[in-house]
């Protein structure tokens, strides 16, 4: 637990700092501050462990605290001088974000309650982050393995560093805290999300919609990297969408760094700003790339190859892929049955969140012909992943949905 | 006259009263623990206590199939014994090779009879044993 605890304060020292020079233009709320200041801070954990490991210098919890300490301090001069507005008065606390806080602490106690369960998380996050725990810096030799088929040596690392991070705090590796780890991800959108919907509904309104996104965003994938590729994703698409730049393009590059989904998301805001008509903005999505480029530079160096395969393309699955999904009962049923009612009750409103919707639609779609080249069985490969692929985009869909009826129960339009 | 707002405030109230369906969250709370076999990992732990970082070990256990049991014996043990090369018997394509036996260093038995040839035991307990291959 103390570990756990020092890796979030270096985390949010770190990361606070970031988020001062990334979002000054917007006047943030301190809480959305707070939440990006996580989101930036695990990303430099990210960054400042794979630098050590590239330049040969290893992880010892003095190597990393150093050169945590030096990112942060030369953030901090800068970060010092940031004059900050005060963020929109509805997002002061109301006693409906007690509900929240009830939602996020009744997940971090499930998270808390026993060491990580997940069969994922000791076969691919979890393994990663304990083996290169050992070896102190990446261990290549565990990646090329022959042997690895299940854990994915192509997957990104940000996940698997920031346990690394507690680790390193604990002096061992102990898979005991690392569980609330994936509702710090879920804390840290919410913070954001309060202040977001606070700027566009009435005050209790904002705090209502905030629980329900909350409660969607705090993944029941425990120990798995879908809670920072939703956290990361969801907070880089609704920033895009108020063109709060670079920082909404460093979080989506974030989002790549957690999970291979997050390139597809990238590409997919980039097809959306062209076609609702944003198409300068495109070229401001440069640092998603930037920070995505390492990791895939080093995965085409080593050859480090994923298991999807176009050579398996086959256009007589699509029948098989559709029944599969449809057998795959959403595991929040009444949610669904109220975002199919807003698309109908409310289509006319629609349009004022195309972006974001449109990003849901052509990432889902994406997502279901990525099992056009799975070479795995698609039944077993649809049961396996379709519910988690799918929180993906249903925790934006759910803002924009929120926001949608939100507003125009308040105002009528 | 009035009906859209009326229908938003239908929307978002089911669209909250989903998110809020705690079922998700239960459904992990009933989930089976990570060790259904609470003894193989303790007797993975004292694996790890009496092998040496970089050191190859081969897992045997009583799994007929990569599928069939040998996925989650092999990642398992790769979890537990971090830092060591740990090698499979079983491929995921579900053949045997046991001739990987003659490139380990050690062997981990777990749940089975030792096995045979030049092998030296180390350390036997929780039903199975560590051995140490003789050149």
């Amino acid at each position: 637990m103390t570990a756990l605890l020092l890796a979030l304060t270096q985390i949010v020292v770190v990361g606070l700092p970031a988020a001062l020079l990334l979002d000054r233009d917007d006047s943030p709320s301190r809480a959305r501050l707070l939440g990006e200041a996580f989101l930036l801070g695990s990303g430099i954990v990210w960054l400042v462990l794979f630098t050590l490991s590239g330049l040969g210098l290893g992880w010892s919890r003095l190597s990393v605290t150093v050169a945590l300490l030096v990112v942060a301090i030369s953030l901090w001069i800068p970060a010092r001088k940031v004059v900050r507005e005060a963020g929109p008065p509805e997002a002061r606390a109301t006693w409906i974000d007690l509900g929240t806080l009830i939602v996020l602490g009744a997940h971090a106690f499930v998270a808390a309650e026993k060491p990580v369960r997940h069969g994922d998380f000791w076969a691919i996050w979890g393994l990663k982050a304990r083996v290169f725990f050992e070896h102190g810096s990446i261990d290549w030799a565990f990646l090329l393995g022959p042997f690895n088929w299940y854990q994915h040596s192509d997957y990104p690392l940000l996940l698997p560093f920031n346990y690394l991070l507690v680790a390193l705090h604990e002096g061992g590796w102990s898979d005991r805290w690392m569980g609330p780890v994936t509702t710090l991800y879920a804390v840290a959108l919410a913070l954001i999300v309060r202040d977001l919907f606070a700027r566009e509904l009435p005050r209790h309104v904002a705090a209502l919609a905030t629980l329900g996104v909350a409660a969607v965003g705090a993944s029941p994938w425990i120990g798995l990297a879908d809670a920072p590729m939703v956290a990361y994703g969801t907070a880089g698409l609704l920033l895009m969408r108020r063109r709060v730049t670079p920082l909404s393009a460093i979080l989506l590059g974030l989002a790549a760094c957690s999970k291979n989904e997050g390139l597809l998301l990238i590409a997919v805001v980039v097809l959306v700003l062209v076609l609702v008509g944003r198409v300068r903005e495109v070229v401001s999505l440069w640092p998603a790339v930037a920070l995505s480029v390492p990791w895939l530079a080093l995965r085409a160096w080593h050859r480090l190859e994923g298991d999807l395969l176009p050579s398996a393309f086959d256009l007589d699955r699509v029948g098989p892929i559709l029944r599969g999904i449809a057998q795959e009962p959403p595991a929040r049923p009444l949610l669904w049955v109220g975002l199919a009612a807003a698309l109908v009750l409310l289509v006319g409103s629609l349009r004022r969140e195309r972006f974001v919707l449109l990003t849901c639609l052509f990432q889902g779609l994406a997502y279901v012909a990525v099992y056009l080249i799975s070479p795995h069985d698609v039944s077993w490969h649809i049961v396996y992943s379709w519910p988690r692929l799918l929180e993906h985009v249903t925790v934006p869909l759910v803002f924009a949905t929120l926001l949608i009826a939100g507003s125009t129960a308040t105002t009528g339009k | 006259m009035h009906s859209k707002p009326l229908l938003a405030r239908v929307v978002f109230a089911a669209v909250l009263l989903g998110a809020l369906d705690p079922r998700p969250l239960l459904r992990i709370r009933s989930e089976p623990p990570a060790d259904l076999l609470p003894e193989y990992v303790r007797f993975l732990a004292e694996v790890k206590a009496r092998s040496a970082p970089g050191q190859s070990i081969a897992v045997a256990a009583p799994a007929r199939s990569w599928s069939r049991g040998y996925s989650s014996i092999y990642y398992r043990a790769s979890y537990i014994l971090a830092g060591r090369r740990v090698i499979p018997l079983i491929d995921r394509d579900d053949s045997f090779h046991f001739e990987r036996l003659g490139e380990v260093e050690l062997v981990a038995v777990w749940g089975m009879g030792g096995p045979r040839g030049r092998y030296a035991l180390l350390w036997s307990g929780h039903h199975g044993a560590l051995y140490r291959r003789l050149p």
